[in-house]
């Protein structure tokens, strides 16, 4: 577990004794309630409060909801008592106090309710707040009692935790009194207590953003249109800009005056380069950060072309702050045009949210499936099936769930305006990777295994792949399977319910070379190492992990491999501390990524392997620091100097031989270092045998492989696993 | 290699149609050189001429087509499941999604409905000519980038226009 983890019980924002609600707690929050008003709502019975899933006890959209009925017991049959409805407790709620706050979003009930709880962590250091990081219960169980709402679920996170469960408590208020506040209680898989917040109700709103509009001289900015004005999907409806996104729980705050740009500096069409500029020297509120700010410019034409109606042009920088809409096309006050300009508005500021077209949600990082029929914002009339007619027919004017979820829920990087770059984290997480493909036909098996199953800490980790062609015609290939090449893509469940897609340090650009898969070439395997990459260590907490195998076939085709699991050990002697920590620095990862180097800058992850070696020889680990020395040992390293002249290292070739060998020369089925990588390592060291002119060597190498010269591992030749 | 490596044809049923009816348009690009070659659909963007490939149907007729609407904002960028490699002697249609390209309908097509009675020409410009990446690329960045860059070289710059389809209208 990190030792930064807002969610462990030193960090809790209040006392382990203020989250319980005790019987005085209750009966206190019910005699304030008594106190505001004469008569609530009567007690349920018992079964009443047995914790169901959202989906069965979730009101429908209306703000406020009842979320238990009232039972017709009256106490007194001459007076009936007073019903007053329940406050829904979706909304969004902050925590105070050091060192982290927690915004804690609950959607279980009132408008719409997307059954989810989210939140984000931020860092109080100092006079300074810093974001932490975000998490998610898609699928929280929900218990009500008259007094009380109860959520539970296990979160995915953005950070690493040990405490991945959460419970959250909120009392029940009646409509006319405050909102109480949300007690969230962190929990490990265990059940064992983490921090807890208090978090007073803050909005019934998930987001706040600051909104400012400024326009050209001739542009008259939208205001508003009545959606009963011609049929539709949805129910007729007053909508201006800032209500079509209330109505997706996302208040909008208009923010400054409405500046006019004067339009004799830039000409009558506009290019995305100058409305950047324009955003900068007229968006009051522009930074270059993440910040909860949006900015949409009403312009001319774009130059683009007159069909462009708007654009999210913002794709410098911290991308997605600022739009454009062009109202030499959307503007007009005829009923159909102020339709049309709404839905410009709306759409064009989606994507400032990180949101996608409709029919391209495929083009998210990771990709979700694409929804052409959406009834949404963000599809394209046009596309629409049935077209631009169908489309005004059924639209209710609304984004579609998933869009929701996305706005109210998703990782604050994500959404955030400044955020993330446009299309990347548009989908809250990769549901695809571990979710199974409806249809298969590709005519293609793609097997995933890990080399163990059960690994030390800090021990790299090597899976491997195996390709199969199930038609009996064969099926062309690529010639690559290593996740390097960028046609297989690796997805890494991590213990905390994170899902991570494997990021290599390098992306290999090859050909489009193919095989066929066929009676005689019917496999392809491919061993490869999968501990380090762009997003760092994948495996350096303890825990069980799930790893999943995407390949992208050449005709397109998606082949989805089975889930493949391991488990990273705890230590449990000093000499496994130890060792984990010498495995696990950057400068050890990107080595064994790049199979060793003699880079300055990463000294100090070859001396960490020196130590490994020297210290631990006998430990089987050891054979992953001679792999990786001794490859790098036997090959020249060029060194282009500070006075770019170019230093060579000659090859080390007895060292990397005495290095190679010790990795080779086991019979142990059970070595660390997987069949696959031994059979790349015997070829290395054939290899730098035959060059160091130890043709009896080379030849007992390749005799107790079984290889031939010309039988060297594709990956070899590629230079890698 | 022929000049021209592609052809485009559209075929639109024989028999008269009626006025206010749909009509089917097929479309079909043909590998007509020796060799495979790459070729890329119909994207956002491509039938007003906002980005390449261009696929620039028009019709004429006796009188005046309304106008389609058809709106864009953020042209999807070009990825290496677009491209679409043909065997000597292949075709396909453009505006087809197979394997997970994005191509899209020709809209100027498929809300073709005849308003008067009377002769229709339809005709389709397939042009591959610009030689500038950032004339195909689309309007927002995605990785892979490079790679479709790449590929991107491997598609024969060319202009080629479809026969003239004829469509008569009771």
């Amino acid at each position: 577990m990190s030792k930064v983890d807002p969610t462990s019980p030193d960090t809790s924002s209040i006392s382990a004794t203020e989250y319980e609600l005790t019987v005085d707690d209750v009966a206190q929050l019910q005699a304030t309630e008594s106190a505001a008003i004469e008569y609530d709502t009567q007690e349920l019975s018992a079964s009443d409060a047995s914790p169901i899933p959202a989906t069965n006890r979730i009101p429908q959209p209306g703000v406020p909801q009842i979320l238990n009925p009232p039972i017709s017991q009256p106490q007194n049959p001459s007076v009936p008592p007073i019903q007053l409805a329940k406050r829904a407790v979706s909304g969004r709620y902050r925590s105070t106090g050091q060192p982290f706050q927690l915004e804690l979003r609950v959607d279980v009930d009132g408008k719409r309710p997307m059954k989810r709880v989210s939140g984000d962590f931020f860092k109080l250091s100092g006079a300074t707040i810093s974001y932490f990081g975000s998490f998610v219960v898609d699928a929280p169980i929900v218990a009500v009692t008259p007094s009380t709402v109860t959520i539970e679920g296990t979160a995915n996170h953005t950070y690493v935790t040990g405490f991945p469960k959460l419970r959250i408590k909120i009392p029940r208020t009646s409509i006319i009194a405050p909102a109480a506040a949300a007690t969230v209680q962190f929990l490990s898989a265990a059940n064992v207590p983490g921090a807890t917040y208090a978090c007073p109700f803050q909005s019934i709103y998930f987001r706040t953003v600051q909104y400012e509009q400024d326009r050209v001289g001739s542009a008259t900015l939208f205001t508003n249109y009545n959606t009963g004005t011609f049929p539709s999907g949805g129910p007729a409806r007053d909508l201006t800009v800032v209500k079509s996104y209330a109505e997706a729980g996302i208040e909008f705050q208009t923010s400054g005056a409405t500046n006019v740009v004067p339009i004799g500096t830039v000409g009558s069409a506009w290019s995305n380069a100058e409305l950047h500029t324009a955003m900068q020297n007229h968006f009051s509120l522009w930074a270059d950060t993440p910040h909860w700010k949006v900015w949409l410019f009403a312009a001319t034409v774009s130059e683009l072309g007159s069909n462009i109606r708007g654009i999210m042009f913002d794709q410098q920088g911290k991308q997605r702050q600022g739009c454009a809409v062009f109202h030499d096309i959307i503007g007009g006050n005829a009923p159909d045009t102020m339709r049309a300009a709404l839905r410009t508005y709306v759409h064009e500021l989606g994507h400032c949210f990180n949101l996608l077209h409709s029919f391209q949600k495929s083009f998210a990082v990771p990709p979700i499936p694409d929804r052409p029929a959406a009834k949404s914002w963000m599809n394209y009339v046009q596309n629409y099936p049935g077209g631009a007619a169908a489309y005004w027919a059924d639209f209710p004017f609304q984004f579609d769930d998933p869009e929701v979820v996305h706005l109210r829920h998703g990782f604050r990087d994500n959404i955030i305006t400044g955020g993330s770059n446009f299309g990347i984290g548009a989908a809250l997480i990769d549901p695809r990777m571990f979710a199974d493909t409806l249809e298969d036909n590709s005519g293609m098996k793609l097997e995933l295994d890990t080399t163990r199953h059960s690994f030390a800490n800090g021990e790299p980790v090597v899976i491997k792949l195996k390709l199969t062609s199930t038609n009996a015609q064969g099926k062309q290939a690529h010639t690559f399977l290593h996740p390097n090449m960028s046609f297989v893509q690796i997805g890494i469940r991590q213990p905390s319910g994170t899902v991570t897609v494997y990021e290599p340090l390098i992306h290999h650009c090859v050909g489009d070379e193919t095989i066929t898969l066929n009676a005689d070439t019917p496999t392809l395997e491919e061993s490869a190492y999968i501990g380090y990459g762009k997003g760092g260590f994948y495996f350096d907490q303890v825990g069980n992990y799930e790893v999943r195998a995407l390949y992208y076939a050449p005709d397109g085709s998606q082949v989805l491999s089975n889930v493949a699991t391991l488990r990273v050990r705890h230590p449990v002697t000093a000499a496994d501390e130890e060792l984990a920590d010498l495995f696990l620095g950057d400068d050890q990862g990107k080595l064994f990524y790049l199979l060793g180097s003699d880079s300055k800058y990463l000294q100090r992850g070859n001396e960490a392997l020196d130590v490994v070696i020297d210290k631990y020889g006998k430990n089987p680990l050891a054979d992953y620091a001679r792999l990786v020395k001794g490859i790098n040992a036997g090959r020249e390293f060029k060194t282009v100097t500070a006075e770019s002249a170019v230093e060579v290292r000659e090859p080390q070739l007895q060292e990397s031989i005495k290095l190679l060998s010790a990795v080779v020369d086991t019979d142990d089925p059970n070595a660390p270092v997987d069949a696959i990588t031994r059979e790349m390592v015997a070829t290395r060291l054939a290899l730098t045998q035959d060059a160091a002119g130890d043709d009896k060597g080379a030849k007992a190498t390749r005799k107790r492989l079984s290889l031939k010269a010309d039988k060297l591992s594709k990956a070899a030749r590629a230079g890698m696993y | 290699m022929p000049e021209l490596p592609f052809s485009v044809r559209l075929t639109v049923p024989s028999e008269p149609q009626q006025v206010g009816a749909p009509v089917q348009v097929s479309i079909a690009v043909r590998n007509i050189s020796d060799q495979p070659l790459w070729i890329i659909g119909v994207l956002e963007g491509s039938e007003l001429g906002l980005r390449y490939p261009h696929y620039l149907p028009q019709i004429t007729g006796p009188q005046p087509l309304p106008a389609v609407e058809i709106e864009y904002d953020m042209l999807a960028p070009l990825r290496l499941q677009d491209f679409r490699r043909l065997a000597a002697g292949e075709s396909f249609d453009p505006t087809a999604q197979q394997n997970g390209e994005a191509y899209l309908p020709l809209y100027t097509f498929t809300n073709f409905r005849p308003p008067a009675p009377g002769r229709y020409e339809l005709r389709l410009t397939l042009s591959t000519e610009s030689t500038a990446n950032e004339q195909w690329m689309g309007g927002w960045e995605l990785p892979g980038k490079e790679q479709a860059q790449e590929r991107l070289t491997l598609v024969p710059r060319l202009r080629v226009d479809s026969n003239v389809a004829v469509v008569m209208v009771e």
